[in-house]
């Protein structure tokens, strides 16, 4: 049987193991709480990325298409083609972009 | 209160992350991880250490876990990452090993590790009531005032019980 110096003893050093315990949960849980908050950062970033910047970065490419084909002073069936292909090619890689797009991956 | 199970648990980690299911998670095995890398370290700190890296490479990698047993998976991972952590001191060591080793056997003691595990066995085992006041007074220093206050008990009451309650440890502990 134990004495009640023992058990003192015991109590103190389980008492110490819970607040080590605690101290664990403490520090690992700001960790989580901190990736938590850069994975929430990264799916605002990318949602807003989606939804501001792809119709921005087209405005400014058809702005640049425009400036470019008056420039160079093109027929206007030329200027059509020269902006209706890479708009084609830019629209099928933004609507793959927008088909795989998961705003938690 | 129904405990939820550790499947439900990561499911809500990985699905509706907010933290408080990889919390509950952790509390749940934190003390089986400790006590396995205390068994390596022989040091309290550097347990601490490695138990708090294997929780925190777990959530990272959460997504590769297979549906065994939780507790047991980190305990692996903690296990790996106590091993490596020993490796590393030991190509660091520049004093005689022996000297080093003596000084940490100190801090771990197997027969008091057996009596802890016992000693917790032994309060879960206790009524409830009286599980709180073994808590309260000899986890959170909660003087016996305040306890009998909180009970609305007297103090002179809540020391016999105390007493009692002590009595009652020993004997479970010895039993174990």
């Amino acid at each position: 049987m134990l004495t009640d110096k023992e058990l003192d003893q015991l109590l103190t050093q389980s008492a110490k193991r819970h607040k080590a315990e605690a101290d664990i949960t403490a520090n690992v849980m700001r960790t989580v709480n901190r990736d938590l908050r850069r994975k929430r950062l990264i799916k605002w970033a990318k949602l807003l990325g989606i939804c501001f910047g792809l119709p921005l970065a087209m405005v400014l490419y058809f702005f640049a298409c425009k400036t470019a084909v008056s420039a160079l002073n093109m027929q206007p069936q030329l200027s059509a083609v020269c902006i209706v292909l890479p708009t084609i090619t830019l629209g099928v890689l933004i609507a793959r972009q927008l088909r795989h797009f998961h705003p938690e991956m | 209160m129904l405990q939820k199970k550790d499947i439900e648990l990561i499911r809500e980690v990985l699905d509706d992350d907010n933290g408080r299911a990889f919390e509950t998670l952790m509390k749940r095995y934190t003390a089986q991880v400790y006590g396995v890398a205390l068994t390596i370290m022989k040091d309290e700190d550097n347990a601490k250490e490695v138990v708090q890296m294997a929780f925190i490479q777990a959530y990272r990698q959460l997504d590769s876990w297979r549906g065994e047993n939780f507790g047991a998976w980190v305990t692996i991972i903690a296990k790996h990452i106590a091993l490596r952590l020993l490796e590393k001191e030991k190509r660091r060591q520049t004093e005689p090993i022996d000297e080093n080793t003596d000084e940490q056997a100190e801090e771990y003691d197997e027969q008091r590790e057996q009596r802890l595990q016992n000693l917790e066995q032994a309060i879960e085992q206790l009524p409830e009531q009286d599980r709180k006041i073994i808590q309260w007074h000899y986890y959170r220093k909660i003087p016996l005032k305040d306890i009998a206050e909180r009970l609305n008990q007297t103090e002179n009451n809540i020391k016999v019980r105390v007493f009692r309650i002590r009595d009652k440890l020993k004997k479970l502990i010895s039993s174990c």
